[in-house]
């Protein structure tokens, strides 16, 4: 049983992402935005963290660089589905800021759930 | 007192002299002995005649008394002799003494002149050596010549000094003695200074009289008592080139242009009352020729009367056309510019023509462009109550009038004293000129109806106008093509930004459409989690409708629609959402007056309105914390409240308004905060379309939105919108409860080209007890209407539909069954045509997609029936 932090601003997809990794059996706690999930992060331990990118109060990019810092092995995916800029753009700084997996919104319930286990398997 | 004593001697002494010698006299003249006889001195006996002996002794007193006088005197006489010198030695000018061409004594003053050094010798020395004459003076010194003009005036002399330097001087010489004995003594003073500047004072008259002459001014001087004017010959040449010249004011003045007479009185006057050292003015002349000249008159009062009122005027006149004109057409052509870059499309050809019309003060101006089928774009601007109004004609090349066609056909200015007749006919006199770049021909030029008819001068202008406008008309021809591509590329980029927007909500939206559609799948088997999942699907998609509605209300220029509503339950709504997402540095005031009446808003242009000024409020004050006041109160507005428009006074409002305590909005950005697309935020903090799409809403809807940055800081965004009176409907939502039979039968003819509509229809009415028939286009509704008309209850209409649109199918429906009701339901946010004409064709608008709940209700309402 994994333990996994939910960061998305978007009540319906935080609330998707948690119902779905819930049935897969892990144990998810979310934030709504990213000085929320830093705080949650820092609060107890977690093996993989989901984050959106455009949020208000801490994007995600800003997220992942906190999270990153001093756990080099936390398993980190980021979701995006663009702004004013593809969201190939914002996905492709968060994986060269240690994202381990992109996705790009909407994605397939089956996709985010691989995703997850591939990391964790 | 010495001076006394000196004199009283020899005074007295003569009286004794003159004693001694009468005395003398009378005794001589006794002729008796005196003295015994032996004492003659030839042995005779001593004889003396008496008389004798007197006047000897006479003498031998008076002698006695000169040595003694003498010898009295003598010191007085040294001292005088030495105070002469001293005097002389301390005059301050030189003095030289000199005696047959050789100096006896040189003053101080003199030795400084010459350049002698304080312990020279100068005695004997000749004259020439001491002052060596520059020049040859007859073979003479001209010290040596004793002045003998009467007239006092003292010749000048050049003298070359031991250092080489010059010295001029006058020279003074007269006999006298010095000394005891006879001398020429010479004053000399020193002209060198006096001479210079003498000179100098010359030369800048000759410089002044050389620089009237170069720079071609006239020189005029009036006597003001007379009126004559006395003149040199340039301003002969300036005022009247071909002709006499003015002998008086009077003839002079009527040569000044009539409008410019007044400034130069002006300008004489305030002279004259001693406000200015001089007066100047710039002014139009008329030559003899007809042709204007402008010349700068520039004079002063050289005398008054003992009153101080002014008796003569001296000054110049300067022939200043050329700087005249340059100075006009440089005017001209900025003018131009700024007019052919800033006038928008048709615009441009009559503001050309104004300039043109100014230009050479003409009533009557005509600019022609050609357009890219080779027509000509006549403008003809007439000055109000020349007889013809302004106006725009396009003409094929055939109907182009013959006067113009010669205009155009000739590359220099030409002038017609007949043009033609008929209504077409340009102004005659006309002048015109073609209008080209390079060898495009772009167009022509032409002023008329001048009553004096035109000059060279008149033609100079045309000609460089139209010089100016050809290479400014062309290029904005060719910014025009570039214009509407660049137009387009800016639409496609504003687009681009506000789908970038849009996209990232909208793929929140697909993700949980596909996530919990997808879950809903799973949960086939359980209700519960069914029913959840399915919630949430709807949930998004009625958020998919919402930023659709979004879009088109900034996108239409129609307005949102049109429903009344309560805006308490959605100011409570906006300020709870807002709560729960407020970081701590940040206190919520919601302060909602309790009747707030209802205002004609509908409820998702509210929403946003209200989300977008909250959301504003709160990033003005992400960093300094503060408080966030909402409050929302019926108010009437006073008269002569500045913010409102005229017919808003007295009239009863609903205020919103959204208060902040953060910086405030710099004034450098408060004319900006309206526009589309303008954020102060970073990339991905915001749209930028917060305040622009309030400002859009609040104005389509008739309100008004004010903002204000007091001094004390923070940020008031107030939106005003006008209160309707109620009208006995309730605002409905989902949860309106509607029963299965509220249709209590009533017959609907529900019209939509797409089949699952009508099938959603069918159902969705069916259950609200409504007997439902369709139709699958507009033609067949019309027909199934005009056969039975007494069948139907109310009609629902799709709006965009093949062939027979909705309201044109409402518009048959009111000819065959007059008062039958037509609901339109509309995905497009607007009622067709005109809202007046739309609003008498249905009796109901139902916007698309449509709930169970907004269809029934509609549809209940308009047949009359309760829900």
């Amino acid at each position: 049983m994994s333990r996994i932090l939910v960061i998305e601003d978007d009540d319906e997809v935080r609330a998707l992402l948690e119902s779905l990794l819930t049935r897969d059996g892990h144990v998810v706690a979310t934030a709504a935005n990213g000085k929320q999930g830093v705080a949650a992060f820092l609060a107890e331990p977690f093996d993989l963290v989901i984050t959106d990118i455009i949020m208000p109060e801490k994007d995600g990019i800003e997220a992942i660089m906190d999270l990153r810092r001093g756990r080099p092995d936390l398993k980190l995916i980021a979701i995006s589905g663009g702004g004013r800029a593809e969201p190939e753009n914002y996905l492709h700084s968060a994986q060269l800021l240690g994202a381990n997996r992109t996705l790009r919104k909407p994605f397939t319930n089956e996709a985010i759930v691989a995703a997850v286990n591939d990391l964790l398997g | 007192m010495p001076r006394v004593r000196v004199h009283s001697r020899p005074v007295a002494f003569l009286p004794m002299l003159a004693l001694a010698l009468g005395a003398g006299q009378a005794f001589a003249s006794q002729k008796e002995p005196f003295l015994p006889e032996w004492l003659h001195p030839d042995g005779a006996p001593l004889w003396f005649d008496i008389g004798e002996v007197v006047l000897a002794l006479a003498v031998v007193v008076a002698v006695y008394g000169a040595i003694r006088y003498r010898s009295r005197l003598r010191p007085l006489v040294l001292a005088g002799e030495s105070r002469y010198l001293k005097l002389v030695e301390s005059a301050p000018f030189g003095v030289v003494v000199h005696r047959l061409g050789r100096v006896i004594y040189v003053n101080e003053h003199a030795r400084h002149l010459f350049g002698l050094a304080g312990g020279a010798e100068t005695q004997d020395l000749p004259l020439g050596q001491l002052a060596p004459a520059a020049e040859a003076n007859g073979g003479e010194h001209p010290f040596a010549t004793v002045t003998t003009s009467t007239t006092g005036m003292m010749p000048i002399v050049r003298i070359r000094r031991p250092d080489g330097s010059l010295l001029e001087a006058q020279t003074l010489t007269i006999n006298n003695e010095f000394r005891g004995s006879e001398a020429c003594l010479t004053f000399v003073r020193d002209m060198t200074v006096e001479m210079a500047t003498q000179r100098e004072l010359h030369e800048s008259r000759e410089r002044l009289a050389v620089a009237l002459e170069a720079a071609r001014d006239g020189v005029w001087d009036l006597d003001l008592a007379t009126g004559r004017l006395g003149h040199n010959a340039t301003f002969g040449e300036i005022i009247a080139p071909a002709g006499e010249a003015p002998a008086d004011l009077s003839t002079w003045r009527a040569l000044i242009h009539p409008g410019d007479r007044v400034q130069l009185e002006e300008a004489i006057a305030a002279h004259e009352r001693d406000v200015t050292n001089s007066y100047e003015c710039e002014m139009r002349i008329r030559l003899r020729d007809g042709s204007s000249a402008w010349i700068l008159e520039h004079g002063r009062v050289a005398s008054r009367s003992d009153s101080g009122a002014p008796l003569r005027l001296v000054g110049t006149v300067r022939d200043i056309t050329i700087r005249k004109r340059a100075e006009r057409r440089l005017e001209m052509r900025s003018r131009l510019a700024g007019a052919v870059m800033a006038a928008r499309g048709e615009d441009i050809r009559s503001t050309i023509g104004e300039i043109l019309r100014d230009l050479l003060d003409t009533p009557y101006a005509c600019v022609g462009m050609f357009d890219r089928s080779g027509r000509l774009r006549l403008n003809c601007n007439c000055r109000e109550g020349a007889g013809e109004a302004s106006g725009d004609v396009l003409l094929a090349a055939e109907a182009i009038p013959g006067a113009l066609q010669q205009v155009l056909a000739t590359a220099s200015p030409l002038v017609l004293e007949e043009t033609g007749t008929g209504p077409d006919a340009p102004h005659a006199p006309l002048l015109g000129i073609r209008l080209s770049s390079g060898d495009r021909l772009l167009g022509l030029i032409s002023v008329g109806g001048r009553p004096g008819g035109f000059q060279r001068t008149d033609a100079e202008a045309l000609e460089g106008f139209a010089e100016d406008l050809g290479p400014l008309i062309r290029a904005r021809l060719e910014t025009e093509a570039m214009d509407a591509q660049l137009a387009q590329a800016q639409k496609t980029e504003a687009l681009g930004v506000l789908a970038g927007g849009i996209a990232h909500d909208f793929n929140n939206i697909l993700q949980a459409v596909m996530g919990f559609s997808s879950l809903a799948r799973q949960d086939a088997g359980d209700p519960a989690r069914l029913a959840d999942d399915l919630d949430r699907v709807q949930k998004a998609t009625v958020r998919g409708h919402d930023l659709v509605q979004r879009i088109l209300q900034f996108s239409r220029s129609e307005g949102p629609e049109m429903d009344t509503l309560d805006p308490i339950p959605l100011v409570q709504e906006t300020a709870r959402d807002l709560a729960a997402g407020l970081p701590a540095h940040i206190t919520l005031d919601c302060r909602v007056a309790p009747d707030c009446g209802r205002v004609r808003v509908g409820l998702l242009p509210m929403r946003q309105i209200l989300r977008n000024l909250t959301q504003n409020a709160r990033q003005a004050m992400e960093t300094t914390g503060g408080r966030l006041t909402i409050v929302a109160r019926p108010l009437t507005i006073e008269a002569e409240d500045g913010r409102f428009p005229r017919e808003w006074f007295g009239r009863d409002v609903l205020e919103v308004a959204v208060a902040d305590t953060g910086p405030g909005v710099p004034e450098e950005h408060r004319s900006r905060l309206f526009d589309p697309f303008f954020t102060t935020r970073e990339v991905g903090q915001g749209s930028g379309l917060g305040l622009s799409v309030v400002h859009g809403l609040v104005t389509a809807i008739g309100g008004v939105v004010h903002l204000d940055s007091p001094a004390s800081g923070g940020t008031i965004a107030s939106v005003f919108l006008p209160r309707v009176p109620l009208i006995g409907r309730t605002a409905e939502t989902d949860d309106t409860p509607v029963t299965a039979t509220a249709g209590a039968g009533k017959r609907v003819l529900f019209v939509d080209d797409e089949d699952e509509i009508r099938e959603l229809a069918v159902v969705l009415l069916g259950r609200a007890g409504f007997v439902v028939e369709t139709a699958s286009d507009g033609f067949a509704a019309a027909e199934c209407i005009r056969a039975r008309p007494g069948d139907f209850d109310v009609v629902v209409t799709d709006q965009y539909m093949p062939g027979l649109r909705g309201s044109e199918l409402a518009r048959r429906v009111a000819a065959v069954r007059p008062g039958l009701p037509v609901v339109l339901v509309t995905g497009m946010n607007e009622i067709p045509e005109s809202p007046g004409a739309g609003a008498s064709l249905f009796r109901e608008v139902v916007t698309k997609p449509f709930t169970g709940t907004s269809l029934v209700l509609a549809t209940c309402r308009a047949a009359g029936v309760a829900p």
